[in-house]
């Protein structure tokens, strides 16, 4: 899980260099493969929770894509330590 | 030799219904056919009430939004079905700009539809901006009663009152080089969430032939059930072609733009695999992900068969006749 984190992290950096670091992880999501974000929205408005996506996809996703990268990737790096740390 | 091309409403004299028959069934039908002809608007008057609140499909904003003119509908485009329920029709929407659920109306609710005016322009002799209240004054309207095919296999049958866009069109005057008509829904940001989605192509850009445009079964609704065209069915302004799927149908209207270039919709540049330029009705081209040889309808869940050109094949099967390498299905 760690490895993953520090991996997301590098591609935080890469996404920053090549697409801007103003570009939001929707723009990336769109650029990469045009239908692959029309497809999970309409996959969770209609299935899930159109409040899901609203309130918890959208913010996400219009966030820049190398920040939500970084924390997620930080994320990952830190919640391992935190859980060995507490069963300790 | 004269060619008898078979229209929608007609049907064969052995079908017809033997006159004593007619005769005696007059008095009963005379009560029954009174109240089903009555005007859309004092049907959805009888459903609904004059009730304005929060949970009033028909909620206007502003609130003293004037009716519209009475309009005689046009008994040329007979269904063949049922109307669907009104209040279906009003609640159960798609209109990407406030969301891809189905049950957007409240929030479209809130799009402001006065002052609104559209924009006619590129290869016209006069260009120009039109307010959707001149545009009815000058054009005038009528009902009609389409058969509405969404590309997701559920349909609807719909009292749309409106205008020709031939008519529109006649005001501008379009240029021999026009080529094909672009229509561009507004985007306004404080009201439409969607458009927070900053990488989608925006605005919703839908487009059809210069012979499309033309053709008699092209309509502009200002309308619905008689009453002025609500935003989650594409009000104030909007356009439908009855032989195509729905999303080809643009809503909301502001701009339209007459052009020699092909107009890249917004479907098609997200999805061109699943969804192209022309997207006629076939019950026999399936989606990539699903079959269209039924349709649900909405309100009865009935499934029923596709069919070709949404039925109006007599009325359009000849524009396409020389385009047989197109995608005309998809």
């Amino acid at each position: 899980m760690r490895s993953l984190g520090a991996l997301l992290i590098v591609l935080a950096i890469f996404i920053a260099v090549l697409f801007g670091a103003a570009e939001p992880l929707g723009g990336v999501m769109y650029e990469l493969h045009p239908p692959l974000v029309s497809n999970l929205q309409m996959l969770i408005q209609r299935w899930v929770s159109p409040w899901l996506w609203d309130h918890v996809c959208m913010p996400v996703l219009a966030a820049p894509a190398w920040a939500v990268l970084t924390i997620i990737g930080i994320l990952m790096i830190l919640i391992p330590s935190l859980i060995e740390r507490w069963r300790d | 030799m004269r060619i008898h091309r078979r229209r929608g409403w007609e049907i064969p004299e052995s079908q017809a219904t033997p006159e004593a028959f007619v005769l005696n069934r007059r008095a009963l039908m005379a009560a029954g056919g009174a109240a089903m002809l009555a005007p859309a608007g004092a049907q959805a008057q009888w459903l609904f009430g004059p009730r304005r609140d929060a949970a009033d499909p028909w909620t206007r904003l502003p609130a003293d939004l004037p009716d519209l003119p009475a309009a005689t509908r046009n008994m040329r485009y007979v269904p063949g079905r049922d109307l669907s329920p009104e209040r279906d029709t009003v609640t159960f929407n798609n209109f990407y700009e406030f969301g891809s659920d189905k049950g957007i109306w409240q929030t479209a609710l809130r799009m402001p539809v006065r002052p609104w005016t559209i924009k006619v322009e590129g290869m016209v002799e006069r260009p120009g901006e039109f307010g959707v209240d001149d545009l009815i004054r000058r054009i005038g309207i009528e009902e009609r009663v389409y058969r509405l095919r969404c590309v997701e296999a559920w349909a609807m049958t719909v009292p749309w009152t409106g205008f020709e866009l031939s008519k529109l069109l006649s005001l501008v005057g379009p240029l021999a080089s026009a080529k094909y008509v672009r229509f561009e829904t507004a985007t306004i940001p404080a009201v439409m969430p969607g458009l927070r989605q900053s990488w989608y192509p925006w605005p919703h850009i839908e487009g059809c032939t210069i012979e499309e445009a033309a053709n008699e079964l092209s309509f502009m609704p200002v309308g619905l059930f008689g009453r002025p065209l609500p935003p989650q069915n594409g009000g104030p302004f909007r356009v439908v072609f009855p032989w195509k799927y729905g999303f080809k149908s643009g809503k909301s209207v502001s701009r339209i733009v007459l052009t020699d270039q092909r107009p890249k919709s917004f479907w098609e540049t997200l999805q061109s695999s699943e969804y192209g330029f022309w997207a006629n009705v076939n019950p026999e081209v399936p989606h990539p992900r699903w079959s269209q040889a039924t349709e649900r309808l909405i309100g009865s869940n009935e499934r029923v068969p596709t069919r070709l050109f949404n039925g109006y094949g007599d009325f359009v099967a000849g524009l396409y006749t020389n385009l047989r390498n197109e995608r005309l299905w998809a």
